[in-house]
C-alpha cells in the first residue's frame, strides 16, 4: 500500500504529478480522495472528471470540507489530493442515494443490505464513508451497519464545508447532498484499526430518553425533556457550549450535540427546504411539525429508549485520550497510511485543541478533512459521533511512520484555552447563582462545579493545579502564596537515577500535602518542581503564614537514605492577584538566586512598579532616538588642568544629547535607559567617538579624552573602528581612552588586549572614577594605564571628610612610590579649598567647575 | 558618597489625663492612623489637667512637677505634634500660646478637641448625634423629661453640647429647666452630682451625658434608688469610648460616624509636613445604640437576607463591629472583615440552597474560631454583638425555608454567642490575673532594688538591673547626668541638659544595661536610638521624679496596660531611686561617724 498526499495547485500540475508516479502498471485498486475546500460543486465534478480522464482506472472519492489534514497541520482554503495505491487490495466505491426516486427516505435497513451487497466482500476491513448533514438517520445508519457487516470498521463523517449550506460529496458523475458515498478496503493483507480521541467525560447522571420525534428529544425520564436541560442549552452558547456535549451510555466516549429552539416548530429547526422536512420525518401522534414551541434537538435522529448523559470535554481528558490513540497508532504494525478526520466543533472548543493533537503526527502520512459529524469505531462497534478526532491506520506491509510523541508533553497551549474556560466557568456560576428555587439549578449548577473541578486538579497527581490556583485567587481571596521551588533540578538529573529523583519529589510532595492538609491551606502544583501554597488574607495572618511556611522548610529539609538531600526556595507574596504575582515571583526569584535566599517574603504591593520611572524610561529613549535621528548627539568638552603648567592640559569629551526643544540631557539621565537597549547604546557612542575623533584629527597639541564602557570595548566593530583610526592618525598620543566600569569585568582578558594594543597603536588610557563602584585596585596592578583619575564623589569631600582626603594622600603616595609614570588627576574640583588639597598632595591634574565647565567645541580649545 | 543616616519622622502627642478613656483612644487611634508605608515614631507626652484653681497643695504641686515632662517634648526634636489637652480652651488661650507656641512655633500642630483661632483643629461635630439621640428619645420615644449631666464650665466641648442639648429641646417645644441641668468635673467621679440630679428631678424619663466618664457616676446613683438604665430611664453620653460597652447595662453614646479623632489628626499632621494645604475639620457623629437606650440604626430585613447581598452583609459588619472600620488594619493580620462576610455568606447561602452539608458547619465553626481568635472581641462589646447575633438569627429563623440548614446555623449561632461570652470572662480573669502578677512584680522590683547590705557605692546599677521587672516588654529608661531640682517657681529652661543618658532599654522583655561610654543622648534624638525597638509603632514619655527632684524619664511602648500603669510605675522607680540616694546619704554619713 502507498499513498501520496498532497495539495492540489493546478490542473496541468496534477497531470504532472500523476505522471511522475507512474501509477499505471501496478496491480491493487487505486483510490483518488479529493477533499476540498476551494471548489464549489461543478468545479469539483470538473476536477473529478479530469482526474479520471488522467486515471481511467482510479476510483474517485470527493468530498467538500472546511480545511484539510495534510500531513499532520490543518489548513483552510485547499483542496487536498490523496493517492492511495493498493498492492494487491482492491478498493470499491459507491455512490448511494439516500433518498429514492420519488425523493422519499429510504430506510436504513435498506441501505445497510444495498451496502452489504455493493461493497462489501468477505476479506474487507475498512469502510471509507461520508454523507452530508442532510442525512438525520446517520446515527442509526452507522449503528445498523454493525449487524450487516461487523467485521468491518468504519470512518468518515458529514462533509463539512467552508460556507454555511450542506456539505457534498463528489466523483466523477456528478455531486450529490443526498447521498452516502463509500469506499471499501479489501485485501488478504490488509489490515486497519480505527480509533478516536474526543476528551469527554461523563459528568451528570444517567437519563433514559423517553419519548422523541425525528431529531426531537421530548422526554427525558417522563419529564419534558425542554424543561429540564433549557436551561444549560440555552445559557451555554457561543465557543464553550459545545464543551458540554451528551453521550450515549453504551459509547461513553463518544459526545454528540443537543440544541434548543426556542419557540420554533419543527420544520424551523432545520435549515434545509421545508418539503425535504416534511417528506423525510414520519407521522406521530400528537406532533404537528409547523406548532411553534420549545424544542431540545440533536442532528441526527433519536432513538426512543436510549440512555444518555452529559458531559464535559477538558484538557486533562483531552490529552489522556490523545495518549492513548497515539499508542493504539505507534503499536500497529502496518501503519502505511493514516487516515483522519476531526471535527469542526472541535477546531472551534479549544482553539488550539486539533493543532495539539495533530501535531505528533506532523511527519506522517496522513491525510484527511474536517467535517461535521465523525463516524468512528469505538469499542468494536462502528457508531457516528460529534466533537471526535477520528484516525484510522492501514496498512498491507510492516512500516512505521515518524511519530513524534514528544508533542503530548507540550501542553501548554491547551492550559492557555482551560484558563478562558474556567473563567467562563466561573461566569456561569455566578449566573445560576442568583437563580431561585429550581432543582434542576441545582443538577446544573453541580454539574458545572464538577467540570471546574475537572480543570483544577494537576495531571498526575490529586493535588490543584495553576488554574485552581487562579481561581482561589479570583473568587476567594487567596492573596498570601508560598511558592516553593527546588531549582537546579537538570544538575540533579545528570548525577541521580529518575528513580531517586522521583521518589525525592514524590516524598518532598508528600510531605507538603501532609502539611497543608494540617493547616487548611491549599497546594497546587504548578510544575514539576514548582508548588505553591497559598491562603487568603482573611483567614492567616501574615506572620503565622510565615512561621508555617518556615516550619515546612524545616520538615522538608529532612532528608532519608532513599531520597536525594534538595533544598527548596520559598518565597511568601504577599497581597497577590493574578495580575502581579508572576512579575512578583519573578523579582523574587531573581534576588532569591542573586542573594542565595532559600527564605523569602515579598509584600506585591510594595513591588509596584514605579510609573513615573517608566514613563521617564521610554521618554528617554525617544529622546536618544530623536537625537540619532537629527544628529544631536553633541560632544561637550571639559578642561583638564595641569596643576604644574598651570594651564589646561588636555580635553575630556562628554556626551550630551538634545531634544526637539534643545533642552540638553547629560549622560547620568539617559544612559540607563540607552543601556538597556544595547544597540542604543552602541549607535550613540559610535556617533560620539566619530564625532570627537572628527574634531581631534589634525590637531597637534592638545590631547583629548574619550570614556568608554566594558560593552565598548567588547563591541568588535567599535574597538576595530578606534584601531582603525590611530593606525592611520597622525597624533595617536593625543587620544585618550578612559575605562569605565559599570558591571563586573567578565573578560578580563578583552579589556587587557585593548589596553595594550591602544598602547601598541600610539594611545594613551585613563582609569576612571578610581576608588568608586567597581573600579579597583586589580587594575592598577593588571592594566598598563597613563592616568589615573580620583572619583569625584572621593575628591569633592576631601576637605571635609579626613577620610577622603587620607585616599588622596594614599594615591599620592602610591605613585611616589610606584615605578609607573602615571597621571593623577582629580575631578569635581569645585573650589579654591579642594584645589588647595590636590596642590598639597601633589596630584597632577584638576578637573572641575574651578577651571572650566563642559562646553560645545569651539576653535579656541584647539588653537593655542 | 558617604550618606548621613536620613533622620525618622517623630510625632508628639501632647495629653492630659491619661487615665480617660478618652485620651487612651485618641492616643490609640493617633498611632493607629500612621499609614503602613511611613517611618513614623509616635511619642506620647501626657501631663495632668491642671485647673486654675487648686483644689488640693499637694496634688497641684505633684501635677506641676508632672507636667514637666511637656519641658521635654520642647527639648526633644518632634516634627508635628498632636495637642489634646482638656485646659486648651478659649479663657486660657494665653497660657497655651506662651507655654507651647515659643518652641513649637515652626512645628505643624493639630490641636484635637478644642477650638482655638487659627490653629488647625478637628474635632467632632457635636450636634449631629446628639440631635439624632434627642431627637429619638422626644420622637420615637415620646419622652419629654430629658436632664443633663454637663461639664465643666471652663470646657468648651461641654459648653457647647449643653447649648446643643437646649437648643433641641428648645425646637420641640420643650421649655429648658436650670433644675434638669448639673455641672460635673466631667471625670467618673459624679456620683454626687448625679445623685442631685436624680432627686430634684424624679420624674426623669432620659440623661444625657456629657461624656461617657460620667456615666459611671451616674450608674451607681440610680442604682441605689432602683432605676435601671435603658429600662426607667434612657441614658446616653457622648465620645463612644470602649467604657461605653463594658458598662452594665452598656451605655448607648454618641460617637464618631467615620473618622475618629486621633487618626484625622494624623492624617491632617502629615499632610501639613509634606506641606499640603489643610484646613480644621469636623468630625460628623452619630448616636451608637446599646442598653442604655435601645437605638439600632440598621434593620435586618429578611428580604436582604435572602438575597444573600454583599453590601448588606458588610454592613452587618460595620454595624456589629463598630469599632473595625475606625482601625487601621494591618495589611500583614487577618482581614476580619472580608472573614466575616465569608461566614455570614455561607451562612445565608445554606439557608437559600436549604442545605449544610456537615463539612460545610466543619469549615464554618472553624473559621468562626479564627473570627474570635484574631480579636474580634476588640471591635465591639459583648452585649451589641450577642443582640446583634440575636437579631440575624431571629431573622433567619422567620424565613426558614430547610429545617436542617436552619439548625446547623443556629448552633453556629449559639457558637458565636459562647465565644463572646468566653471573651468576657477570660478578659476579667486576665485582668485579675494581670492586676496580681503586676502587683507582685512592683513587689519584686522594690525589693530587689533595696541595697540590703549597705555597702554599694553607686545603688543605680542594682535598681537598673531590676527594671524588667516592672512589667513592661519594650521602652527604655533615661537619666539626666544630676537630678533636676525643681524650684518652688517651677521649671526654668537652664535646668535642663542637652544631653540625658540612655541607661538601659527592654526590648521584647529583655533588658540591657548600657556602659558609661554608650550612653549620652542627645535630647532629640531620645526616640531614635537603635536600642529602643523599631518594632513598635508609638512610646509613652512619663517622668521619673520624686518629691522637687526629676531623675529622668521612663519611655515605653504605648498601649492599654502602659496607659493605666504608666505612671504607677515611673514613680515606684522615681521612689526607688529616690530612697536608695537617701541610703547612701545615710551610709555616708554613718561611716563619716565611724
Amino acid at each position: 500500500m502507498f499513498t501520496w498526499n498532497f495539495q492540489y495547485m493546478s490542473r496541468s500540475r496534477l497531470a504532472e504529478t500523476f505522471n511522475q508516479l507512474m501509477l499505471t502498471g501496478q496491480t491493487g485498486s487505486v483510490l483518488i480522495r479529493i477533499h476540498t475546500s476551494i471548489h464549489k460543486k461543478d468545479d469539483a465534478v470538473e476536477l473529478a472528471r479530469f482526474i479520471k480522464e488522467v486515471m481511467p482506472e482510479a476510483k474517485i472519492f470527493g468530498t467538500s470540507t472546511s480545511a484539510v489534514i495534510n500531513w499532520g497541520k490543518l489548513t483552510q482554503n485547499q483542496c487536498v489530493i490523496s493517492i492511495t495505491q493498493m498492492q494487491e487490495g482492491r478498493i470499491e466505491t459507491a455512490m448511494i442515494p439516500t433518498l429514492d426516486e420519488n425523493g422519499d427516505p429510504i430506510d436504513t435497513e435498506d441501505l445497510c443490505k444495498k451496502i452489504k451487497n455493493d461493497l462489501i466482500e468477505e476479506d474487507t476491513k475498512l469502510l471509507l464513508t461520508f454523507s452530508t448533514k442532510k442525512f438525520l438517520d446517520i446515527y442509526n445508519f452507522v449503528d445498523k451497519s454493525n449487524t450487516y457487516c461487523p467485521e468491518v470498521k468504519m470512518i468518515g463523517g458529514l462533509a463539512d464545508t467552508p460556507e454555511d449550506y450542506y456539505g457534498f460529496l463528489f466523483d466523477e458523475t456528478g455531486a450529490y447532498e443526498d447521498a452516502i458515498l463509500m469506499a471499501a478496503f479489501s485485501g488478504s493483507e490488509l489490515e486497519t484499526t480505527v480509533s478516536y480521541a474526543s476528551g469527554v467525560e461523563v459528568v451528570g447522571d444517567e437519563e433514559e430518553i423517553t419519548d422523541c420525534y425525528g431529531p426531537c428529544i421530548l422526554s427525558i425520564n417522563d419529564e419534558k425533556a425542554v424543561k429540564r436541560h433549557k436551561l444549560v442549552l440555552e445559557d451555554v452558547d457561543s465557543k464553550f457550549k459545545n464543551l458540554f456535549p451528551f453521550v450515549y451510555s453504551d459509547a461513553p466516549g463518544i459526545p454528540f450535540y443537543m440544541s434548543y429552539g426556542k419557540d420554533k416548530s419543527i420544520a424551523d429547526l432545520f435549515p434545509v427546504e421545508e418539503d425535504y422536512i416534511r417528506k423525510t420525518l414520519p407521522k406521530k401522534d400528537g406532533i404537528d411539525i409547523d406548532k411553534k414551541d420549545d424544542y431540545i434537538y440533536a442532528n441526527h435522529y433519536v432513538i426512543p429508549g436510549k440512555k444518555l448523559s452529559r458531559a464535559f470535554i477538558y484538557d486533562r481528558k483531552i490529552i489522556s485520550d490523545n495518549r492513548a490513540l497515539f499508542q493504539t497508532v505507534e503499536n500497529f504494525e502496518k501503519a502505511e497510511t493514516l487516515f483522519g478526520y476531526t471535527c469542526v466543533v472541535r477546531s472551534q472548543i479549544y482553539s488550539n485543541c486539533v493543532k495539539w493533537e495533530l501535531s505528533a503526527y506532523e511527519n506522517c502520512n496522513i491525510c484527511g478533512c474536517v467535517t461535521s459529524g465523525e463516524i468512528t469505531n469505538c469499542n468494536g462497534r462502528n457508531t457516528f459521533a460529534n466533537c471526535t478526532f477520528s484516525l484510522a491506520v492501514m496498512g498491507e506491509e510492516k512500516s512505521t511512520q515518524e511519530f513524534n510523541p514528544y508533542a503530548f508533553s507540550r501542553t501548554d497551549s491547551l492550559a492557555e484555552d482551560n484558563m478562558d474556560l474556567l473563567e467562563y466557568l466561573m461566569g456561569i456560576e455566578g449566573e445560576f447563582a442568583s437563580f431561585e428555587e429550581e432543582s434542576s439549578v441545582n443538577s446544573i449548577r453541580k454539574f458545572i462545579n464538577d467540570c471546574e473541578v475537572k480543570l483544577l486538579y494537576a495531571d498526575k497527581e490529586d493535588v490543584f493545579n495553576e488554574a485552581a490556583l487562579i481561581m482561589d485567587m479570583k473568587t476567594k481571596g487567596y492573596d498570601r502564596i508560598c511558592y516553593i521551588n527546588v531549582f537546579n533540578v537538570s544538575d540533579m538529573k545528570t548525577v541521580f537515577s529518575s528513580r531517586e529523583i522521583q521518589i525525592t519529589r514524590n516524598s518532598l510532595l508528600n510531605k507538603c500535602i501532609n502539611y497543608v492538609r494540617k493547616r487548611h491551606y491549599r497546594l497546587y502544583i504548578l510544575d514539576e518542581w514548582l508548588f505553591a501554597i497559598g491562603a487568603p488574607s482573611h483567614i492567616v495572618s501574615l506572620n503565622s503564614f510565615v512561621t508555617h511556611m518556615e516550619e515546612l522548610q524545616k520538615v522538608l529539609f529532612e532528608t532519608s537514605k532513599e531520597t536525594i538531600a534538595i533544598v527548596p526556595g520559598f518565597c511568601v507574596m504577599d497581597g497577590c492577584t493574578i495580575d502581579n504575582i508572576n512579575s512578583v515571583y519573578a523579582a523574587a526569584r531573581i534576588e532569591m538566586g542573586q542573594k542565595n535566599i532559600q527564605f523569602y517574603i515579598s509584600d506585591a504591593e510594595n513591588e509596584k512598579i514605579d510609573e513615573e520611572k517608566i514613563r521617564e524610561y521610554y521618554r528617554m529613549v525617544n529622546v536618544i532616538n530623536y537625537a540619532i535621528a537629527h544628529d544631536q548627539i553633541i560632544p561637550y568638552f571639559q578642561g583638564i588642568y595641569d596643576n604644574e603648567t598651570k594651564s589646561i592640559h588636555h580635553y575630556e569629551s562628554l556626551m550630551r544629547l538634545k531634544d526637539e526643544t534643545g533642552k540638553v540631557y547629560n549622560p547620568a539621565s539617559f544612559l540607563d535607559a540607552a543601556r538597556s537597549f544595547g544597540l542604543l547604546y552602541d549607535n550613540i557612542s559610535m556617533i560620539m567617538i566619530k564625532k570627537v575623533f572628527e574634531k581631534f584629527k589634525n590637531v597637534k597639541n592638545k590631547s583629548v579624552s574619550i570614556n568608554l564602557g566594558l560593552r565598548d570595548i567588547k563591541n568588535r566593530k567599535m574597538v576595530e573602528f578606534i584601531y582603525d583610526f590611530l593606525r592611520t592618525a597622525e597624533h595617536p598620543e593625543n587620544f585618550v581612552f578612559e575605562i569605565l566600569e559599570n558591571e563586573d569585568v567578565d573578560d578580563y582578558n578583552a579589556l587587557i588586549k585593548f589596553v595594550d594594543t591602544i598602547h601598541n597603536l600610539g594611545g594613551k588610557i585613563s582609569i576612571d572614577d578610581f576608588g568608586s563602584g567597581y573600579s579597583n585596585l586589580k587594575h592598577i596592578v593588571n592594566i598598563h594605564s597613563d592616568y589615573l583619575k580620583i572619583d569625584g564623589s572621593i575628591v569633592r569631600n576631601c576637605c571635609n571628610n579626613k577620610e577622603a582626603e587620607n585616599l588622596i594622600a594614599l594615591i599620592s603616595g602610591w605613585k611616589k612610590v610606584s615605578s609607573k609614570n602615571i597621571k593623577i588627576i582629580a575631578e569635581f574640583v569645585e573650589n579654591e579649598q579642594i584645589q588647595d588639597k590636590l596642590l598639597f598632595y601633589a596630584i597632577d591634574y584638576s578637573q572641575g567647575y574651578l577651571f572650566s565647565k563642559p562646553m560645545p567645541f569651539t576653535e579656541d580649545m584647539i588653537n593655542d | 558618597m558617604i550618606n548621613k543616616r536620613e533622620r525618622k519622622t517623630t510625632i508628639g502627642v501632647l495629653v492630659d489625663d491619661i487615665f480617660s478613656d478618652f485620651a487612651k483612644e485618641v492616643i490609640h487611634s493617633t498611632i493607629n492612623g500612621i499609614p503602613d508605608n511611613r517611618d513614623i515614631d509616635v511619642v506620647v507626652f501626657a501631663g495632668k489637667y491642671v485647673s486654675d484653681k487648686p483644689p488640693l497643695v499637694f496634688d497641684y504641686a505633684y501635677k506641676k512637677l508632672y507636667n514637666t515632662i511637656y519641658k521635654l517634648a520642647e527639648i526633644c526634636e518632634v516634627d508635628g505634634l498632636i495637642i489634646s489637652l482638656g485646659s486648651i480652651d478659649p479663657h486660657e488661650e494665653n497660657f497655651f500660646l506662651n507655654k507651647y507656641n515659643t518652641t513649637f512655633e515652626n512645628i505643624p500642630k493639630v490641636i484635637v478637641a478644642a477650638e482655638i483661632d487659627d490653629y488647625i483643629t478637628v474635632n467632632y461635630d457635636n450636634e449631629m448625634g446628639i440631635r439624632e439621640a434627642i431627637d429619638c428619645l422626644i420622637n420615637v420615644h415620646g419622652i419629654t423629661e430629658i436632664c443633663m449631666l454637663g461639664g465643666r464650665p471652663d470646657n468648651g466641648d461641654a459648653l457647647k453640647r449643653k447649648d446643643i442639648y437646649r437648643r433641641c429641646l428648645e425646637e420641640h417645644g420643650i421649655a429648658y429647666s436650670e433644675d434638669r441641668f448639673i455641672e460635673t468635673d466631667m471625670s467618673i467621679n459624679t456620683y454626687a452630682k448625679a445623685s442631685i440630679l436624680l432627686d430634684k428631678n424624679p420624674d426623669c424619663q432620659a440623661i444625657f451625658c456629657v461624656n461617657d466618664a460620667v456615666a459611671r457616676g451616674l450608674y451607681e446613683a440610680m442604682a441605689e434608688r432602683d432605676l435601671i438604665p435603658g429600662k426607667d430611664v434612657m441614658v446616653f453620653g457622648f465620645d463612644n469610648t470602649l467604657m461605653a460597652g463594658e458598662l452594665m447595662p452598656s451605655l448607648s453614646s454618641v460617637g464618631a460616624a467615620g473618622d475618629i479623632l486621633g487618626q484625622k489628626a494624623v492624617d491632617i499632621l502629615l499632610d501639613m509636613l509634606d506641606g499640603k494645604e489643610v484646613e480644621s475639620v469636623l468630625l460628623p457623629t452619630c448616636l451608637f445604640g446599646r442598653e442604655s437606650f435601645g437605638y439600632e440604626m440598621y434593620e435586618y430585613s429578611s428580604l436582604e437576607m435572602s438575597n444573600v447581598d454583599s453590601s448588606f452583609i458588610y454592613r452587618m459588619f460595620d454595624d456589629c463591629f463598630y469599632r473595625y472600620k475606625n482601625e487601621k488594619i494591618k495589611k500583614k493580620d487577618i482581614n476580619l472583615k472580608r472573614l466575616f462576610f465569608e461566614i455570614a455568606s455561607k451562612m445565608l447561602l445554606a439557608m437559600k440552597r436549604k442545605y449544610m452539608s456537615l463539612e460545610e458547619f466543619n469549615e464554618l465553626k472553624r473559621l468562626i474560631e479564627i473570627f474570635f481568635e484574631n480579636g474580634i472581641m476588640e471591635y465591639t462589646d459583648t452585649a451589641k454583638l450577642i443582640k446583634s447575633i440575636d437579631r440575624l438569627q431571629a431573622g433567619m429563623n422567620v424565613m426558614v425555608k430547610s429545617p436542617s440548614a436552619n439548625v446547623m446555623n443556629n448552633r453556629l449561632f449559639s457558637y458565636m454567642k459562647d465565644l463572646a461570652l468566653r471573651y468576657v470572662s477570660q478578659k476579667l480573669h486576665n485582668e485579675q490575673a494581670h492586676y496580681n502578677s503586676s502587683r507582685d512584680a512592683i513587689v519584686q522590683f522594690l525589693v530587689s532594688s533595696i541595697d540590703f547590705t549597705g555597702s554599694e557605692d553607686d545603688p543605680m546599677p542594682r535598681i537598673l538591673q531590676s527594671l524588667n521587672k516592672l512589667g513592661f516588654q519594650n521602652g527604655a529608661f533615661y537619666m539626666y547626668r544630676k537630678p533636676v531640682h525643681i524650684t518652688s517657681e517651677g521649671p526654668k529652661e537652664e535646668d535642663f541638659e542637652s544631653t540625658i543618658d540612655l541607661r538601659c532599654a527592654m526590648k521584647n522583655g529583655e533588658l540591657y544595661v548600657l556602659p558609661p561610654e554608650r550612653r549620652s543622648t542627645p535630647v532629640g534624638e531620645m526616640f531614635i536610638r537603635d536600642e529602643i525597638s523599631s518594632e513598635c509603632d508609638g512610646f509613652i514619655v512619663f517622668p521619673v521624679f520624686h518629691g522637687p527632684v526629676i531623675y529622668g524619664a521612663l519611655v515605653c511602648e504605648a498601649n492599654y496596660d502602659i496607659y493605666d500603669r504608666g505612671e504607677y510605675i515611673a514613680d515606684q522607680l522615681g521612689s526607688a531611686i529616690h530612697s536608695s540616694y537617701l541610703q547612701q546619704e545615710i551610709n555616708k554619713e554613718r561611716s563619716e561617724k565611724s
